[in-house]
């Protein structure tokens, strides 16, 4: 029986790599003027709901 | 002794059919704002089915394996599968992601979607990658880690993957901003990423925005 060998998959360790992913993202982002914050996905009727 | 998915259930709980209906929405979402022509390039490749669960991914992977007539994983593997938040498994064209994932047990809502569709950008860009970077791409991880943005190279190499494993991770991570910026109105080339890197992931995820 053929035994698959996978990838390690997308690799979060801690909660404090969630903060540095986002935290790295905000950056690269501010640092060419654009607004890190997360506009949402369109479509999202429930998070519009939420929002509002 | 405590299984894998005994531990596993001690160092989290279950998120809820709720929170589990809304991660299944988001990633669905998260497809749907995908280039059209990106979506028609997954679906060649085999990487446009998902399944969003609670549950670790070892295990899950070890199942689907099984019920596809593989060996079962070796439980070091199942195990260091647990770690990861989504995977794309080549061999049964499925991306899995998991959403009740300790690290993003009782985040706010906004952080929770940020980090879902993040993830399945992740995994879009990691199958794009795997299926369409050549031999030479690969070889060359080590080096193209060097050129990337500070932040992105050093969670890369913290995560401890296999240095054969950088490029594909490397294009993920870049595919994922790209397609953040994108979000955000925000095409072409950003400043920060280098030229080869963003020739690299236009050739190998087709983005020609």
């Amino acid at each position: 029986m053929e035994r698959v060998t996978p990838p390690q998959g997308y690799v979060v360790k801690d909660r404090e790599s969630v903060e540095e992913i986002l935290k790295v993202e905000a950056e690269l982002l501010r640092s060419e003027g654009i607004d890190p914050a997360w506009p949402g996905l369109p479509g999202d009727h429930q998070r519009e709901d939420r929002d509002e | 002794m405590a299984g894998d998915d005994d531990s596993m259930r001690l160092a989290r709980g279950p998120i809820g059919e709720r929170r589990l209906e809304r991660a299944r929405r988001i990633v669905d979402l998260a497809w749907r704002d995908l280039p059209g022509q990106h979506r028609l390039l997954l679906e060649n490749i085999g990487a446009s089915r998902w399944q969003v669960l609670d549950r670790p991914l070892g295990n899950s992977v070890n199942d689907l394996l099984i019920s596809a007539g593989y060996a079962q994983l070796l439980p070091a593997g199942r195990v260091s599968l647990d770690r990861a938040l989504g995977m794309w498994i080549e061999r049964l064209h499925l991306v899995l992601i998991d959403a009740g994932h300790s690290v993003l047990a009782d985040l706010d809502d906004q952080t929770f979607e940020l980090m879902l569709v993040r993830t399945a950008w992740h995994e879009w860009g990691h199958a794009l990658s795997v299926v369409r970077a050549e031999h030479d791409d690969v070889a060359a991880g080590e080096r193209l880690l060097d050129l990337a943005p500070d932040g992105v190279r050093e969670f890369i190499r913290r995560a401890g993957y296999r240095r054969s494993e950088y490029t594909h991770e490397l294009i993920a991570e870049i595919y994922a901003l790209l397609m953040s910026r994108r979000r955000r109105g925000h095409t072409g080339q950003p400043p920060w990423l280098a030229d080869e890197i963003y020739r690299l992931v236009r050739r190998v995820s087709g983005w020609s925005e």
